[in-house]
């Protein structure tokens, strides 16, 4: 056996306490004269200052062994991107997701990333909340009207970065059942996306110090606070920052029913549930429901040749719903361009309904752009759109892509980045 | 003279709709297209529509309106298609555009609607020797704006409603006639998407029935 090639890199994931490292290396030999190529994944944990190595997954699969999802319906899957808006940070969301599941023993573990920008101040018209009032402190009265009377149903003013780390493990039971476990871990903070986001609106001719730029121009770039209203009283007031709070973890099961044929689609249920904690003090209430909550996702997918279609149609019922919605419908639908057989361009929509549920705020009003009447859209369902790439390199697995929202009343996320990576075995 | 130009008129002809009509038995084609139309919002799509009141309820009390149902979509589309033979299934993307501002017979009221819709669906067509008649169906969504500023007696009252409609329903038919990769698009459109309008609690119709016209290119 002769060794031609060797790459190894290493990459840390700092969580509270906590450091997770991961080495990968890549090996090319030579073997009775046949190229044959190998990776490994060696993680390991350093808990305050211990090195303790834990790991143990060394993975070891040669390149064409590895098992590739994929039929003729199903491709590497849609975007797996859950909805980000910082209020529906504590609850379960369902994901899209391929329709095909892992083969009976195959195991995916993987790591991801979500940085989400979001921007609202429903005071803004009014200029009632501007960087001064900020640095003086928000107090509830700042979100009354001008004439000082409490609004009914949801005020807000949010100006932050969620970034939701998670690992995630899959693992095929069956050929068509899929486990999956996950845990999320959140940073709320001021972020550095604000100016940039600020000059594409500028380019496009959309002026910051309106409704258009979301009067992002009032505000300081890259500060944190995190103010909710609702009937006058506040429901999350924070401007500390967080990082690394564990949130609860959720589990699921993919049933892929059918994989369809030349005609038929194939057909996919998946379930998810949430697990409940009720440790909410401190910042921890901002991350946990402290609830139950489930859901499922009715999955289609079709294939016509390089293209994919991938349907969903789902809902997630919230059981500690802290006074939002007890309910929230999904649906999507993703476009899956097959580059080569493992890798892929996804164009992504998708469609939610808002976690503010319909209040007793009036939508009319004697003078234009009341603040009540603005805000009674809150409860209004809201869709984004998402572009991503997936690839597949032996059994190392990358998705990497933004979301951007079109049609925000001020209950979604300005713009998102997303990667995740893992690896099969 | 005249003979002349007939001749390089047929000749143009000749090389415009005689190019390369060998289709290979089983390939994935796709089209852009740019289309233009008329769509009756108040028509009930046949089938799957329902009647909207939002705008005879305000009638009842501003007078008639001054203008038509009719809006000016402009439609944006993207779709592939898995060939086999003369026959081909597919999905389509398309994105439809309007504006429209209503006005009232005894006052100043007036209402302004905004409406993009984002559909996509199945879609089959035949290829004929000059022209491919294709139909199909799908579903999307809608978001729309409302804006309303309604005068009664000495006072006004103003209500911006922006909302979504989650699951419309269309079908649709029409023929594309190929004129090498560029060519003309023919569509009719029965739309379903009814919006509730929260200042009345009523729904208005953001679809209706559709006539496009439209150029596309294929590739």
């Amino acid at each position: 056996m002769q060794i031609e090639l060797i790459y190894c890199d290493k990459f840390l994931h700092k969580l509270k306490g906590i450091t997770l490292g991961f080495i990968f290396t890549g090996v090319v030999t030579k073997f009775q004269g046949y190229p044959r190529y190998s990776c490994f994944l060696f993680i390991y944990m350093k808990i305050k200052g211990l090195l303790k190595l834990l790991s143990a997954f060394i993975i070891s699969i040669a390149w064409n062994n590895s098992a590739q999802a994929g039929s003729i319906n199903s491709g590497l899957g849609p975007l797996e991107i859950r909805p980000q808006f910082i209020v529906s940070q504590p609850f379960l969301a369902m994901t899209p997701e391929n329709s095909s599941t892992l083969i009976g023993g195959e195991s995916r573990l993987s790591v991801g990333l979500e940085i989400a920008n979001t921007f609202v101040n429903t005071q803004g018209p009014t200029e009632q909340i501007t960087k001064k009032e900020v640095v003086r402190g928000l107090t509830k009265e700042d979100f009354y009207d001008k004439n000082g009377d409490v609004i009914k149903g949801y005020s807000l003013y949010l100006d932050a970065e969620t970034k939701r780390k998670y690992l995630k493990y899959n693992y095929g039971i069956f050929d068509s059942l899929e486990f999956k476990l996950e845990i999320p871990f959140l940073s709320f903070d001021g972020g550095f996306m604000d100016s940039n986001i600020e000059s594409v609106h500028s380019l496009i001719g959309i002026s910051n110090f309106k409704q258009g730029g979301a009067y992002r121009a009032l505000s300081e770039r890259n500060k944190y606070d995190y103010y909710v209203v609702k009937d006058g009283e506040f429901v999350f007031a924070s401007n500390q920052i967080i990082y690394n709070v564990r949130g609860e973890p959720s589990m699921g099961l993919k049933w892929n029913l059918s994989e369809g044929g030349n005609v038929m689609p194939a057909v996919t249920l998946k379930l998810s549930y949430k697990f409940a904690n009720s440790d909410r003090s401190g910042e921890q209430k901002l991350v946990r429901s402290g609830g139950v909550d489930w859901g499922h996702y009715l999955i289609l997918s079709k294939g016509f040749d390089k293209w994919i279609v991938y349907f969903g149609d789902g809902k997630t019922r919230i059981g500690q719903n802290l006074g939002f919605a007890s309910s929230i419908y999904h649906q999507f639908m993703s476009m899956e361009y097959r580059i080569e057989e493992e890798e892929s361009f996804v164009f992504q929509t998708v469609s939610q309904s808002s976690i503010f549920p319909e209040t007793a705020a009036n939508s009319r009003s004697t003078v234009g752009g009341k603040q009540e009447q603005r805000n009674s859209n809150l409860s209004v369902s809201t869709s984004v759109s998402a572009f991503g790439y997936k690839f597949f390199s032996g059994p190392i697995f990358w998705e990497t892509g933004f979301v951007q929202d079109y049609n925000n009343f001020g209950n979604e996320t300005d713009f998102v980045l997303f990667w995740e990576m893992g690896v099969n075995w | 003279m005249v003979s002349k130009v007939l001749k390089i008129t047929f000749t143009l002809i000749c090389l415009f709709f005689h190019v390369s009509t060998g289709w290979c038995v089983e390939q994935t084609v796709a089209y852009f297209a740019v289309q233009y139309g008329q769509q009756d919002t108040g028509s009930t799509a046949p089938l799957v529509g329902q009647s909207d009141s939002y705008l005879k309820t305000l009638e009842t009390k501003h007078g008639a309106l001054k203008e038509n149902r009719q809006a000016s979509p402009k439609v944006l589309s993207f779709d592939f298609y898995k060939t086999n033979g003369s026959v081909a299934s597919g999905f389509g993307l398309e994105v439809h555009s309007y504006k429209k501002k209503y006005t009232f017979e005894n006052d100043s009221s007036q209402v302004d609607i905004s409406a993009v819709g984002l559909l996509y669906g199945l879609n089959f067509y035949y290829r004929g020797d000059f022209w491919f008649p294709f139909l199909g169906f799908g579903t999307g969504n809608y978001s729309a704006k409302v804006k309303e500023e309604l005068v009664t007696g000495s006072s006004t009252t103003y209500g911006t409603v922006f909302g979504q409609v989650d699951k419309p329903f269309y079908y649709k038919f029409g023929v594309r006639i190929p004129i090498n990769g560029l060519g003309i698009i023919l569509t009719q459109q029965y739309i379903s998407a009814n919006f509730d309008v929260s200042t009345e609690n009523k729904p208005i119709s953001l679809g209706g029935t559709a006539t496009f016209i439209g150029l596309y290119y294929g590739f």
